[in-house]
């Protein structure tokens, strides 16, 4: 039995787009025709026929490719032979698995947790793709040091946490204004989380051994930190809190 | 000048200064990294600039755009490798000055050359925008429609010479613009009403999370593959006389102005960029080194000249693409459809509206471009410096962080409609994966996204230039502007095929 | 205060456990962690846009929280009201409501007022019908007369269906047995710009959207009852002056701020009092005598009541257009 040959991608490509060409042709034209309220004379063309057009240009010049392709002509991805440059399906693959997860779990695990894991995580799939060092990084060591920088990441966000609480009490018993503005806030919290991370520095360097895993966690708790800092103190987005709901 | 000063007052803050300051760092450090893209850093900032006041917001996003055309300019010299596309005619010049010895001159060249151009452009800007605005009052329906049209044909047909590819991304985005509701009446146009009615994809796909996705998503998965490839060595730096002497530089006005020009030319054209801009600017400066008696170093021989040309050439795109940005609503290349992106959520509509009534907006993103300026200038010289250890960023660390910022800062556009941000980030993914798949497969990304942008304006034109012409489909062969448009559309599709058939004699291919 | 570490478990126990269904802290609304967005659903620069940020300007001073205006726009201001309508009723979010709201939710193109209730009625912008200063007609019935010599050529145009400036046309537009050809504009700047650009013969502007092109434009009618406060409209005459005392239509843009049906007490009476504190201040005082904008401030149960009237009166004049939709 013959094994199913997979297209390139310069073949499913323009496939792929040329049948939804099809569908959206199809599409628009179950849907009734829509012309603007209070046109009695029917002077509006109509909601089909710009869509319409669109989908026919579009059908046709993926037929074409799609035949062009099919006969080998086509070429095509841009890296070509430029060197240490080569493909990485599982990498991809589990690239994609993990940011689908974070996206998914952005708001019952919350920010913190979530961006923790996904910067953990991939960097520690690249680093074993480029390294392809197992023992080190892989398996038990690099779950332990997940444990850790989550653990690490929530401490922190804690103390930022009883930072800004801090901030608002004086604002509101002490009639310190400014210290409820998101500036000063941001900036009190970059302050202290910095001064943790330089003590938890020391502290880590006493728990795990390897420097690569040691600056793996502070990368990516303190990556996610700045980004907490920047986005929720400074301009004020409700991230979610998820699981961390102090 | 009441505006002028209103401007200032919007602008001129320490605040401000500051982010203009970090838009221009990280633009220069992305730029320098080879594999991220300008685009890219543009894009993925677009969520800060958001939460920021209008102009600052702008200012910072061009200070990222010009910082990384300048910082790729970095790598180009000292590696022969571009940090993007911005650099690669910088590469055959730079390269044989940093093996002379003269690495210093090169960088020191190429950031003043960035200056230079980007400010020629911005005075340009500064000039031409108003006129142009104020003859955007002739633009009604029937030519709003064919500035759609001719931006979508135009970027269809210069990318990559692969124009039916071209035109079918532009339509793929097109089609994906018009998804969600009817423009006039709210009618539904979504697909599988059962499973969207009640999500807030009903409202179809939004543009900053496609944006992010394109740009930011997309090009993290690509630059999975170059995880393996070798670091390069930097060789040691010696960095004095980094500037030609001014007696030299006046001896190369001719250079300078000519490739600032042709920078800013190609720049307002929509959808051409920087990539075209310096192949043309290198050109020239070939023909103008090469006359005898020209006192000026030729090019290819390891000459400033060499480098100025193209590095003013790429600055000054930023400057021309903000042209029809301001003016009519259309981007004049990738980045600055980020830019225009990021307006539009800001509520700005721009054209003739925008410069009636909101000169000092105006006035602050015209200063705030020249902060960046400055900045981008001030911070290159400073990058040069810390290049080495730039490079040291691994890319296994620097690919899940675009990921991170691109997924969280889609969420934090829509701040508040939590439900709304977070389908966002599954649009943006989605988006990512669509734009990985089309640049594997050699397909062009910006008629895409130019498709995004324009098929809203298309349509609605066309619907409203009919029904004020009462029915009449032929009411667009009545306006002058839009025949004008028309032959040029008609021009730039048929020239290329023209040439070949060596009916025109013109510039080498 | 850091709670104390058990404390902190039993919160966090208890939190999870009812997280989900909390719209916010249990704390004295409004918790001043929390954003308070004031949802504009028009373009940002609009006659709507530009009346309401004065106010939220003013309230800033009265509101412990932080307040931040978003502009979402489109399909009248049906996007606007919906977003808000997807929020959770808990007071961070509110709505510039008003006679867009109205029409947007007579015409079956967002759930609206059937969802909302009103914290405060601010105030109104007369509506002007205007053309270029170089048109021949001098008077509304001129242009009637040349709308009438040949229909459906003449072009009547407003700022998007949604709105009332939508209802108006369609409504004059009926009582002339289909004369213009009503056409809607993405808003009262495109409106305004193809007017001026000679695209369109005549539109129906808001007063403050006429006040920055006074000399381009001839304004012909002011369609609310009394005539214009403002100098430089004292002389446009009213419907009934212009010899159409029978026409129904709606004569202005009237703007409230609303919240999402079901917003606590506490919540919507801070709101009303921290409006009011904004409202009478002498800055948004004299913004509206700058603007000529019509003040009828109430809060709460009046400007409810209000609404409805308003929502009453609606009614009729949308099922006339044709346009009313369940």
């Amino acid at each position: 039995m013959a094994m199913p040959v997979r297209p390139p991608l310069a073949l499913a490509l323009p496939l792929s787009l040329f049948l939804f060409a099809l569908g959206y042709i199809a599409f628009t034209l179950s849907l009734d025709v829509e012309r603007m309220i209070g046109d009695d004379a029917g002077y509006d063309p109509g909601s089909r026929i710009v869509p319409l057009t669109v989908a026919l240009i579009l059908a046709v010049t993926m037929l074409w490719e799609a035949l062009k392709a099919r006969h080998g002509a086509t070429a095509s991805a841009e890296h070509g032979g430029e060197a240490g440059v080569e493909p990485a399906p599982r990498l991809l693959a589990l690239h994609v698995a993990l940011a689908v997860a974070f996206v998914v779990l952005f708001r019952p695990l919350g920010f913190i947790l979530a961006s923790t894991l996904l910067l953990y995580g991939l960097t520690l799939l690249n680093l074993r793709h480029v390294t392809h060092r197992i023992g080190m990084l892989g398996g038990l060591a690099g779950l332990a040091g997940l444990a850790v920088a989550l653990a690490y990441a929530t401490a922190l966000y804690s103390l930022a946490r009883g930072t800004i609480r801090a901030g608002f009490w004086l604002a509101r018993e002490h009639g310190a204004t400014l210290a409820r503005e998101p500036n000063a806030q941001a900036l009190c919290v970059a302050l202290a989380l910095a001064l943790a991370m330089l003590l938890a520095g020391q502290a880590l360097r006493r728990l795990i051994a390897d420097p690569q895993r040691r600056l793996l966690i502070q990368v990516s708790v303190g990556a996610t930190m700045a980004v907490y800092v920047v986005f929720r103190l400074l301009f004020l987005v409700q991230l979610p809190a998820g699981l961390l709901s102090w | 000048m009441h505006d002028l000063a209103a401007g200032l007052q919007l602008i001129l803050s320490i605040e401000t200064l500051l982010w203009i300051a970090a838009g221009s760092i990280l633009g220069i450090v992305l730029g320098a990294l080879p594999g991220l893209s300008a685009t890219m850093g543009v894009a993925l900032m677009l969520p800060v600039s958001f939460h920021l006041p209008t102009a600052t917001g702008v200012a910072m996003l061009l200070a990222v755009y010009a910082g990384a055309v300048a910082g790729a300019s970095i790598p180009a010299i000292l590696l022969g490798t571009p940090g993007n596309p911005n650099a690669i005619a910088t590469i055959a010049d730079g390269l044989k000055m940093a093996k002379q010895g003269r690495a210093g001159l090169a960088l020191g060249s190429a950031a003043l050359a960035s200056l230079i151009g980007g400010l020629f452009s911005l005075i340009v800007l500064m000039s031409f925008a108003p006129l142009l605005a104020r003859a955007t009052l002739l633009f009604g329906p029937v030519e709003k429609f064919g500035l759609a049209l001719l931006g979508l044909t135009l970027i269809a047909s210069i990318s990559g010479g692969q124009v039916v590819r071209g035109m079918a991304m532009a339509a793929f985005g097109i089609l994906l613009a018009l998804l969600g509701s009817d423009p006039y009446t709210n009618a539904p146009r979504m697909p599988f009403p059962e499973i969207f009615a009640r999500t807030p994809l009903h409202n179809g796909i939004e543009l900053i999370p496609a944006l992010i996705g394109l740009f930011g998503v997309s090009q993290a998965l690509v630059d999975l593959e170059r995880l393996k490839a070798p670091r390069p060595a930097v060789p040691a730096l010696r960095l004095r006389n980094l500037f030609p002497s001014a007696a030299r530089l006046k001896r190369m006005w001719r250079v300078l102005l000519e490739s600032s020009g042709i920078g800013t030319l190609v720049g307002m054209l929509p959808g051409a960029g920087a990539s075209i801009a310096v192949f043309l600017a290198y050109d020239r400066a070939r023909a103008l080194t090469h006359t005898p008696d020209s006192g000026l170093e030729s090019t290819g021989s390891g000459s400033v000249e060499g480098v100025m040309a193209p590095e003013s050439a790429n600055n000054a795109v930023t400057g021309g693409a903000m042209v029809p940005v301001l003016t009519l609503g259309i981007p004049g290349d990738a980045a600055t459809a980020v830019v225009l992106g990021a307006l539009m959520i800001q509520g700005v509509v721009p054209g003739n509206e925008l410069f009636m009534h909101n000169m000092p907006l105006v006035y602050a993103i015209f200063i705030g471009m020249a902060f960046a300026l400055v900045a981008m200038f001030a911070f290159q010289l400073i990058g040069v410096r810390l290049f080495p250890h730039i490079l040291r960023v691994p890319l296994s660390l620097l690919i899940p962080l675009v990921l991170l910022l691109s997924l969280v800062g889609t969420f934090a556009v829509d701040g508040q409609a939590v439900t709304k941000a977070t389908y966002n980030m599954g649009v943006a993914l989605a988006m990512g994966l669509i734009g990985y798949a089309i640049k594997k497969a050699g397909y062009p990304l910006v008629p895409l996204v130019l498709g995004l942008i324009l098929g809203a304006m298309l349509e609605d034109n066309y619907r409203l230039a009919v029904k004020l012409a009462r029915g009449d489909q032929w009411v667009f062969f009545q306006s002058p502007i839009l025949l004008g448009m028309l032959a040029l559309i008609a021009l730039i599709l048929f020239l290329p095929r023209l040439k070949r058939a060596g009916i025109l004699r013109g510039a080498r291919p | 205060m850091r709670p104390s570490k058990t404390q902190a478990t039993l919160l966090a126990a208890t939190l999870l456990v009812a997280a989900p269904n909390m719209p916010a802290l249990a704390q004295d609304w409004p918790n001043e962690e929390l954003v308070i967005s004031v949802i504009v659903p028009h373009a940002a620069g609009g006659g709507t846009d530009s009346a309401i940020r004065p106010l939220v300007e003013e309230m800033r001073q009265h509101l412990p929280a932080r307040l931040q205006v978003a502009n979402i726009g489109g399909a009248g201001s049906a996007q606007g009201t919906d977003e808000l309508l997807s929020r959770p009723a808990d007071g961070y979010s509110l709505l510039i409501a008003g006679t867009h709201t109205i029409g947007a939710t007579m015409q079956g193109l967002t759930e609206g007022y059937h969802e909302l209730e009103q914290v405060a009625a601010l105030n109104w912008d007369a509506f002007i019908v205007a053309v270029l200063a170089d048109r021949p007609y001098t008077t509304f019935a001129e242009l009637v007369e040349a709308a009438q010599e040949e229909p459906g050529t003449l072009c009547l145009g407003n700022a998007g269906m949604g709105g009332a400036t939508g209802i108006a046309s369609v409504a004059i537009n009926l009582a002339f047995d289909h004369a213009f050809n009503v056409t809607p504009f993405d808003g009262g700047q495109n409106l305004r710009t193809d007017v001026l650009g000679g695209r369109c013969e005549a539109g129906i502007f808001s007063q403050s959207e006429l006040l920055s092109n006074l000399d381009d434009f001839q304004p012909l009618a002011i369609l609310t009852d009394e005539r214009s406060t403002l100098e430089a409209f004292r002389e446009v005459p009213t419907l009934a002056e212009a010899g159409f005392d029978n026409l129904e239509v709606p004569g202005g843009s009237f703007r409230s701020i609303a919240v999402r049906a079901g917003t606590p007490d506490e919540a919507k009476q801070a709101l009303a009092e921290a409006i009011g504190a904004a409202y009478e201040s002498d800055a948004y005082q004299r913004f509206m005598q700058e603007q000529g904008i019509i003040s009828t401030f109430s809060v709460l149960d009046e400007a409810q009541a209000y609404f409805d009237e308003l929502v009453a009166g609606y009614e009729p004049v949308v099922r006339e257009a044709g346009l009313y939709r369940e």
